[in-house]
């Protein structure tokens, strides 16, 4: 016979959906950056092999000339910002985990959005000249 | 929470490929992107770096890394719902031959470059 008190609780769809409700915009900001980037490596991977595998040298070398433009400076920019979110959140998650700043995780985030900016502003500085000589 | 239920390897090997990203991700951008940003990229400049084998070993280590832990990633928000055992094993499964698939289409990405032809067993 099965008893009651060792059996856990049977998972339920609405377990995955009350998560959202925890107010925790930083985790699931974290899931939707990491499911960008994901998607962004597919894109990566084929962008650069059917240039090449379908057209050769030159069908690259035009593929890059075009993603080289200011449009593309800007996704770049973009997907970096979108990057250096998941990787300093990553940082923070890691540090709870083995119980750094367990007490001061919203501090911590802020920190790190601190840090995320300044990188940002200065990858702005270096990139954005391109897009505009 | 999505970490308790994905087990405790995939749980712990997700912080070793995140600490693994973090070096390989800035090696790329800072190595391959930023030192030489502005220089043109052409089919030549690319095959010529990729001569030296930190770029090709920073690329492949990146892609096996990456792919591991984007895929892992997708299985723990997977699992978040409600799934029978049976089910878990079907997206374990379906999600390794995805990422050995993309790993092996990702090798043959640098393949001209490295060999000049598409792929390198052909
Ligand atoms: C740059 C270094 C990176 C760091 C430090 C990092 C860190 C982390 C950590 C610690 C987790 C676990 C979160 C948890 O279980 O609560 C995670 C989850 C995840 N990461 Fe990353 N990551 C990095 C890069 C990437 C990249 C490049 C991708 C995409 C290919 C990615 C995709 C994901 C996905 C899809 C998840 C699952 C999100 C979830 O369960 O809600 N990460 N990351």
């Amino acid at each position: 016979m099965r008893t009651q008190t060792m059996q856990p609780r049977p998972r339920q769809a609405k377990d995955a959906i009350s998560s959202y409700r925890t107010g925790s915009w930083a985790w699931l900001l974290h899931r939707i950056t990491g499911l960008l980037i994901l998607a962004y490596l597919y894109f990566h991977l084929i962008a650069l092999s059917s240039a090449v595998w379908l057209g050769g040298m030159a069908a690259f070398n035009r593929t890059v000339a075009s993603l080289t433009t200011p449009p593309f400076i800007f996704a770049d920019l973009a997907l970096f910002a979108v990057i250096l979110y998941h990787a300093l959140n990553g940082i923070r998650l890691m540090m709870f985990d083995v119980g750094w700043f367990i007490n001061r995780q919203k501090v911590v985030f802020w920190i790190m959005m601190a840090i995320g900016a300044i990188i940002l502003a200065l990858s702005s500085a270096a990139m954005l000249p391109l897009a505009f000589r | 929470m999505s970490r308790y239920r994905s087990g405790l390897w995939p749980w712990l090997l997700q912080r070793v490929s995140a600490l693994l990203l973090l070096f390989f991700i800035v090696a790329h951008l800072w190595i391959e992107h930023f030192m030489h940003l502005g220089a043109p990229i052409t089919f030549h400049s690319v095959a010529v770096r990729l001569l030296h084998w930190t770029y090709a070993g920073i690329d492949y280590g990146l892609l096996v890394v990456v792919v591991y832990h984007g895929l892992n990633g997708l299985r723990s928000i997977i699992l978040d719902a409600a799934l029978t055992p049976r089910q878990v094993r079907a997206v374990t499964g379906g999600l390794w031959i995805l990422g050995v698939v993309t790993v092996i289409f990702g090798i043959n990405v640098l393949s001209p470059f490295l060999w000049g032809r598409p792929w390198f067993i052909v």
